[in-house]
C-alpha cells in the first residue's frame, strides 16, 4: 500500500473516530446531567436544612478544595478540547505526523496526569482515603506518544523534502 | 528539538514507562490471581461471587496487555525506533485482547447467572480496542516513512 492510500485510509478512520467520540460525549452528558442536577439539588437541600456533609472540615481543606475543583474542571475541559483537536487535526491535515497533533497529544497527556492528581486529592479531602486510578499512567503513555509523533514529524519532513 | 534529541527523549521515556508497566502488570496479575484463588465460600451472595470471577478474569487479561505494552516500550527504548513491524503486530494483539476483555469475562459469568442479569459488552474496552487498531494504522504509516527515510540514507 502506498503513502496516498494509507493517508486516505487514516483520514477516513479519523472522521469515523471524530463522529464516534462526539456521540460518546453527548451520550455521556445525556446520562450525567440529570444525575448531577439531582445530586446538586439534594446537596443544596441538605445545606439549607443544616445537615453537615463533612464533619468539622479543617481550614486547609476548605481553602484548597475550591481552587482544586476549578482546576479539575479546567483540566477536564482541556482533555475534551485536546482530544477533539487531535482527531480534527488527523482528519483534516495531510499527515497524522505534524506539530499540531503532537502538541495536542502532549496537552492531553499532561492534563490527564493533572486531572488524576486533583481527583485523588479531592477524594482524599472528602473520604479521607487514597484512591489512585489509572489515568495518570494513560497520561504518561500519551506524553511518550507525543514524542513518537514528534519523531514522525521529522520523518514526514524528510519524506516531503525528498519528493 | 532535533531528530536525535527526540530519539534520546523517546528512549528515556520508554524505559520509564516500561518499568511502570511491568510493576502495574505484576500488581494487576497478583490482584487477579488472588481474586481467582481466594476462598469465596464465605461470600453468601452468588451474584457477588460471579462478579468477582469476572473482575479476576478482567484483571488477568489487563496484566497480559500491560506485559505486551512493556515489551513494546522495551523495544523502543532499545532501538529508539517506534515504527517497526513488530510493534504494529503487538499493538494489534493488544487491541484484540481489549476486545476479548470486553466480551469473554461477561460471557463466562453470563453462562452461570443468565445473560439477562449482566451487561454482555464492556463499552470501555471496545473503545480502547478501536483506539489501538487506529494507532496501529498510524504506526503502519510511520513504518512506511521510516523505510523511505532509511532507503534515502
Amino acid at each position: 500500500m502506498n503513502n496516498e492510500k494509507m493517508l486516505s485510509k487514516l483520514r477516513i478512520l479519523s472522521r469515523i473516530s471524530v463522529v464516534s467520540v462526539i456521540a460518546y460525549i453527548v451520550l455521556a452528558a445525556y446520562n450525567f446531567f440529570p444525575e448531577a442536577k439531582r445530586d446538586f439539588l439534594s446537596g443544596m437541600n441538605a445545606y439549607e436544612s443544616g445537615e453537615e456533609v463533612m464533619k468539622d472540615p479543617s481550614l486547609w481543606k476548605v481553602l484548597t478544595a475550591f481552587p482544586c475543583d476549578i482546576a479539575l474542571v479546567t483540566s477536564l475541559v482541556i482533555i475534551i478540547v485536546a482530544g477533539l483537536q487531535l482527531l480534527f487535526g488527523m482528519s483534516k491535515g495531510s499527515s497524522p505526523f505534524n506539530e499540531k497533533v503532537s502538541r495536542a497529544i502532549k496537552n492531553l497527556g499532561v492534563s490527564c496526569i493533572v486531572f488524576e492528581l486533583l481527583r485523588t486529592y479531592l477524594f482524599f479531602i472528602i473520604e479521607e482515603t487514597v484512591n489512585i486510578g489509572v489515568l495518570w499512567l494513560a497520561g504518561i503513555v500519551l506524553y511518550a506518544f507525543s514524542l513518537v509523533f514528534r519523531y514522525g514529524t521529522f520523518l514526514q519532513k524528510e519524506s516531503d523534502e525528498t519528493l | 528539538m532535533s531528530k536525535s534529541n527526540a530519539e534520546a527523549k523517546i528512549k528515556e521515556s520508554s524505559l520509564a514507562i516500561m518499568v511502570i508497566s511491568l510493576i502495574d502488570a505484576a500488581l494487576t496479575a497478583c490482584a487477579g490471581f488472588y481474586q481467582l484463588l481466594s476462598d469465596t465460600e464465605r461470600i453468601s451472595d452468588d451474584f457477588a461471587k460471579k462478579m468477582m470471577l469476572k473482575t479476576a478474569l478482567s484483571n488477568i487479561i489487563c496484566s497480559v496487555i500491560l506485559i505486551i505494552a512493556a515489551v513494546i516500550f522495551y523495544r523502543i527504548a532499545k532501538s529508539a525506533r517506534p515504527f517497526t513491524k513488530g510493534n504494529i503486530t503487538a499493538i494489534r494483539i493488544i487491541a484484540l485482547l481489549f476486545l476479548i476483555n470486553a466480551v469473554l469475562p461477561s460471557i463466562i459469568v453470563g453462562m452461570y447467572l443468565g445473560f439477562a442479569k449482566i451487561s454482555i459488552i464492556g463499552p470501555g474496552s471496545i473503545f480502547n480496542a478501536a483506539l489501538c487498531f487506529f494507532f496501529g494504522e498510524i504506526l503502519r504509516y510511520g513504518n512506511l516513512l521510516q523505510t523511505e527515510s532509511d532507503e534515502t540514507l
